[in-house]
């Protein structure tokens, strides 16, 4: 009766070690494969990957891993100043800036063999006017695409001279043949909305041959790639998502991955740094912005006091923007004063923070008329305390942390300003149609390319749930208006300065921070292109997925450590055979 | 009342409850705040005629009590919807996630009922002794523990000593590897959160277990069997831990609900794919279909279990079905 109950406890343990010395000893190999230098791994933790279709999409992950897998007509330099080919190897913009000629290359062709064609370009172009297109504000400004023959496109326009940066290089050319399958009528919205655009036929440097719902999205290098110099290097890229950024982190120190994006915490930085000689961190200027917005909307119902110049001014004045950014990203963001951040093309260097001086901030509010009251909250000469709802976005709780630390200034200067956390729903409902709120402490991406986030200031924004301070100014809408149809760069750089110039003075925001992009690879590939806004895998750097290599063809630290294991589990085995027969003998 | 009016009263309160639970599906993801077409593409270029578009095309732009109707005959025509966010049909998004969520959540529930159980009956057993102050406040701090930070202790203790992987279901090479590859590759990526999972629910069990059997062992048959000069291992097999055991299989349906809880956030702390981790991100982005989905589907489980937990009870305890 023991001998059989020994006989089952051995037999357990031995069937155990062989169901798992395959597990490790197979591990093993899939984790030096994963160093493998013909794939690299991307860990994505930002917002989940929602649809192929690149007309419908609004993630930046599904940007940025289709930005090699479609070609648009031209893609921009590095620094968004010019335009360099990709479809159209040349292109005539006439002197009237009102209409363009796009000459594509003839060698193109889609994954599928079929050709490229001028009938493919035009048809994205009406898919881009789509209702339901997340780039029909972009091409507004399009009159007529026509393909003269096969391979030549010509476009007509309003004058802009945004065409190249907002509108050619933004809108990706897709497979007619494949897709009027599904859409049709291109300007059909249910048609363009329901379609998911996978298994997908693209023409660009990579091909998506994989997609698994929440886990991972694979590319993989098309042998067919008609731009010769342009062809990658790395075979396949995968991108892999991620929930939790300590764990994208954690993944990318054991070796399980070779890069993270869209960002990390500035808390990770220095474990990474100091702990991991083979990871380098990339530390770029950000597509985000932090600020308050102020509710000035002539017909909201927050607190009224806040539609008076003089206190936004004093309320501007308590915020240490330097102190902020050192705080809350620890260096890692730029004390913002302009909206378009540092690493915009149309950024005004010019424009300042608000110097922190709670001594001027009181005077101001003492001098306007705000009194102090015996509780320490000033009081406005018609009887209103100054006293509000700071509300905040709580999706990021360094956020929550900022709110509360400007709550404490504005206390220094009788302001009184109550932090509440909510979530985007919520403040969103708060906000919009009926503008209830005083401040709304969110952000804001947006392209490096484009001034076009300037817009959210335009007063019919309002009423489409864009504009959260209801800023409501016809100078400000009639400059931007000049500013899209302005005929040289210099005028439309210096419009986007003034707009910038009049937001900075009438203080619809009050400005926090630019947040960095803080982006992190392990060192055995190089060919990153790191000097770009948003960092090497960002929703418009188009060069990393290109210029890839491996460094060394070394395998990861951590698979070092995996025979050990698998050792153990095999000796555990042989230990107990060695038990079972030697009992087994003496019986 | 026989076992066959038993039965069938407990079906038809089953289904009353579902049904219930489907009208409040629709009420309460309707009662959060905000507009998910705003939630979805905070756009700073959107259009008014986008913002139409859309509404009309998720059905936002009818009347509540039409978009109830709607959603009511359609949960019943097998027709959920399609989700806001992934703009394909619910059940293409949501099978997926809830096989992969089954995968990870079925093996810790054996686990931690199992593991917890022996040593409720260990604890219970040896009243008053080490081993049961070991167990006892073993169990406490593992039902204390808060599962991300476990998770996270587990993440760091790996990434340091290495072996096994430490997110995602399965490796990128595994893919498209043989059969056995991919399978040894998720076995190994289930460890750590399976394990995760399994220590913050075995808690649970034990604290139940051990005082069911600590009230077993001090009713009447138990002196009676031990005067009678039963054996203490015989009486326990016997006797006591199939009485004991009563209270916990209640305790089982109930926690099946609370599992897929706990689930939530281990998926998300080991970026496990499954329907927990879905339906924290569709709450935020306000995507109805998916999360009307994903509840009907864990209220059919939960009530599903109650039901056979119900039965079972009345089939080990033939007091209950006469109640």
């Amino acid at each position: 009766m023991q001998n059989l109950t020994l006989t089952k406890i051995l037999t357990l343990i031995i069937a155990t070690c062989v169901i798992l010395t395959p597990t490790f000893s197979i591990a093993t190999t899939a984790q030096t494969t994963t160093s493998n230098s013909n794939t690299f791994i991307l860990g994505y933790g930002g917002t989940p990957f929602d649809t192929f279709n690149p007309f419908t999409t609004y993630t930046v992950v599904s940007t940025m891993s289709t930005i090699d897998v479609y070609d648009t007509l031209v893609k921009l330099t590095p620094n968004f100043s010019n335009p360099v080919p990709d479809l159209a190897y040349k292109w005539t913009i006439y002197p009237n800036n009102s209409a363009a000629v796009f000459y594509l290359v003839k060698n193109a062709t889609w994954s599928d063999g079929v050709p490229v064609t001028a009938q493919d370009v035009v048809y994205s172009y009406e898919l881009a006017s789509n209702n339901v297109s997340r780039l029909q504000p972009n091409v507004a400004p399009i009159i007529s695409v026509e393909a003269i023959n096969n391979y030549t496109v010509e476009i007509h326009y309003h004058p802009t001279l945004l065409l190249i940066n907002n509108i050619i290089s933004q809108v990706p050319i897709v497979p007619k043949h494949v897709w009027e399958k599904y859409v049709p009528d291109p300007l059909n919205a249910t048609a363009l909305s329901d379609y998911q655009d996978y298994p997908l036929v693209s023409s660009g440097p990579f091909t998506v041959s994989q997609y698994v719902q929440g886990q991972y999205i694979e590319l993989t290098a098309n042998p067919h790639y008609f731009y010769k110099t342009r062809e990658p290097h790395i075979k396949n890229i995968v991108i892999q998502f991620f929930k939790d950024s300590n764990t994208m982190v954690a993944a990318l120190e054991s070796g399980q991955i070779d890069a993270v994006a869209p960002t990390i915490q500035p808390a990770q930085i220095s474990s990474l740094e100091s702990g991991y000689p083979n990871i380098k961190v990339v530390v770029e200027p950000g597509e985000e912005l932090w600020y308050i917005g102020v509710n000035v909307y002539p017909y909201g119902h927050g607190n009224p006091t806040l539609k008076d110049l003089q206190v936004r001014k004093a309320l501007a004045y308590a915020i240490n923007t330097t102190e902020l950014a050192q705080v809350i990203w620890r260096g890692y963001a730029t004390p913002a004063a302009g909206l378009l951040p540092v690493g915009n093309a149309y950024h005004d260097p010019n424009l300042k923070p608000y110097p922190f001086n709670l001594t001027l901030a009181n005077l101001t509010l003492e001098e306007a008329g705000y009194k102090m009251g015996p509780n320490g909250i000033r009081v406005s000469p018609n009887g209103v305390p100054l006293s509000y709802t700071l509300y905040v976005i709580n999706s990021d709780p360094e956020e929550i942390q900022a709110a509360n630390i400007v709550a404490g200034w504005w206390k220094q200067i009788g302001v009184q300003a109550n932090v509440v956390p909510e979530d985007g729903g919520a403040l969103a409902n708060i906000i919009w149609p009926n503008f209830t709120q005083d401040f709304d402490l969110w952000d804001w991406y947006t392209s490096p390319a484009v001034p076009t986030l300037l817009s959210v200031f335009l007063a019919n924004q309002t009423e489409t749930g864009i504009s959260d301070s209801g800023y409501n100014n016809s100078s400000y809408d009639k400059l931007y208006g000049q500013m899209l149809t302005a005929t040289s760069q210099a005028q439309l750089k210096e419009d986007a300065y003034q707009l910038q110039a009049m937001l900075y003075n009438d203080l619809p925001y009050l400005m926090l921070y630019y947040v960095d992009s803080i982006e992190a690879y392990n060192t055995h590939f190089s060919g990153l292109y790191t000097n770009m806004t948003g960092g090497p895998f960002s929703d418009v750097n188009w060069l990393t997925f290109l210029d890839l290599q491996p460094a060394h063809t070394s395998s990861t630290t951590s698979s070092d450590v995996v025979p050990l294991a698998g050792a153990l589990v095999v000796a555990i085995a042989v230990i107990s055979i060695a038990l079972y027969l030697k009992r087994r003998g003496s019986t | 009342m026989g076992m066959g009016r038993y039965v069938i009263k407990r079906a038809a309160s089953s289904v009353l409850t579902f049904f219930v639970t489907v009208a409040l599906t629709f009420v309460l993801f309707r009662l959060l705040p905000g507009n998910p077409v705003q939630l979805l593409f905070r756009n700073p270029e959107l259009t008014q005629a986008e913002i139409r578009e859309l509404s009309t095309q998720f059905g936002l732009n009818k009347p509540l009590w039409l978009q109830f109707i709607l959603y009511i005959r359609n949960v019943f025509l097998g027709n959920w919807g399609i989700s806001f966010y992934y703009r394909s049909p619910v059940t293409e998004v949501l099978f997926p996630a809830l096989l992969n969520s089954v995968i990870l959540i079925l093996p810790a529930t054996v686990l931690a009922i199992v593991i917890g159980a022996g040593l409720g009956v260990l604890a219970g057993w040896k009243r008053g002794s080490y081993t049961d102050v070991g167990v006892l406040s073993s169990s406490l701090v593992l039902y204390a523990i808060p599962t991300f930070w476990l998770g996270i202790l587990l993440i760091m203790i790996f990434v340091k000593v290495g072996g096994l992987p430490v997110s995602g279901m399965v490796s990128i090479t595994a893919v498209n590897g043989p059969p056995l590859q991919y399978l040894v590759s998720v076995l190994r990526h289930m460890i750590l959160p399976m394990l995760t999972l399994t220590l913050v629910t075995l808690g649970q069990f034990t604290i139940i277990m051990r005082s069911s059997i600590i009230g077993e062992l001090t009713e009447d048959y138990v002196v009676a069997a031990y005067s009678k000069g039963l054996t203490s291992s015989w009486l326990l097999r016997k006797h006591v831990v199939p009485n004991a055991l009563l209270p916990t299989i209640s305790i089982i349906a109930i926690s099946i609900g609370t599992v897929v809880a706990g689930a939530v956030l281990t998926e998300t702390v080991f970026s496990w794919p499954g329907v927990g981790s879905l339906i924290y991100d569709s709450i935020f982005r306000r995507d109805y279909p998916v999360l009307q989905g994903a509840f009907l589907i864990i209220a059919l489980f939960v009530i599903a279990a109650n039901f056979v937990a119900d039965i079972m009870y009345a089939y080990l305890d033939p007091r209950v079905k006469y109640s």
